[in-house]
């Protein structure tokens, strides 16, 4: 679960590590204690931050979720925000790719 | 009914094989368990002996509290366990992260904790898990003493753990 942020705007101090997950992204953690920090997309820099970094996540709302139909069948999120699935999350991320 | 099964870290330094795998999966919404997922823990309980890992040199460990240490993969960050440290009843079992296993279905929600704690931006759909608030956890789980919200106080351990 994360919060987007512009690309620029966030400073991080302290010990954070990244692992190049994919092509596209990069996900931020501490090396201290391993907590996930983000999931960064490489083309523009921008950082989605983890929610739990925040206190009540930080009074945001959960507006999409991102291969839902790939969730694992023993929970699902509860609520009416946009469920994309894997295919719909492709397609709105490199939609001038061939579909999967 | 229990099964084996097996699992890994995203970037798979890390591989473990299980065996006594219970059909059920807790959650946890303490602060803690919050900060360091992104969430909410979604663990498996194993008998820690029933446990076998591979590439545990991969391993970072924290004591993160008093009462339980918690491990990850020191390339890719992927949690990969939380275990009680502390001697007693509940010591003896590793709680795998759910997502972490190569096939995270066949499980179900028995139980959620530390529900007063879990962020309003999000909820679990569906019914009859058993949920626990933070007071009902200290009481029905003694070495949870006084249970710190301040995680900076553990200590690090980096290295092999059992």
């Amino acid at each position: 679960m994360s919060l987007r942020t512009d690309p620029g705007s966030i400073k991080v101090n302290g010990t954070a590590k990244t692992f190049r997950s994919s092509d596209w992204a990069e996900r931020g953690f501490c090396e201290i204690c391993g907590s996930t920090l983000w999931y960064g997309t490489v083309h523009d820099g921008a950082l989605n931050l983890s929610a739990g970094l925040f206190d009540n996540a930080a009074g945001a709302e959960m507006k999409i979720e991102f291969f839902a139909d790939a969730a694992p069948k023993g929970y699902a999120l509860a609520g009416d925000h946009k469920k994309l699935t894997t295919q719909e999350t492709i397609a709105l991320f490199a939609p001038d790719e061939d579909a999967q | 009914m229990t099964r084996s099964a097996v699992g890994k870290c995203l970037c798979g330094d890390v591989r473990f094989e299980a065996q006594d795998v219970p059909e059920t999966f807790g959650v946890c919404h303490c602060e803690m368990c919050r900060r360091w997922t992104g969430s909410a823990l979604l663990e498996v309980s194993i008998p820690e002996q029933s446990l076998v890992r591979h590439g545990k040199e991969h391993i970072a460990t924290r004591q993160t509290s008093e009462w339980a240490e918690r491990g990850w993969c020191r390339n890719c960050g992927t949690g990969l366990f939380y275990r009680v440290t502390m001697a007693g009843e509940w010591s003896g079992s590793v709680d795998i992260p759910l997502g972490i296993f190569d096939d995270p279905n066949g499980f179900v929600m028995s139980h959620e904790i530390y529900i007063d704690f879990k962020p309003d931006s999000f909820a679990y759909a569906g019914e009859g898990r058993k949920q626990l608030t933070r007071q009902q956890c200290v009481e029905k789980f003694s070495l949870l003493g006084n249970d710190p919200a301040d995680a900076s106080q553990g200590r690090i351990d980096q290295g092999e753990t059992t």
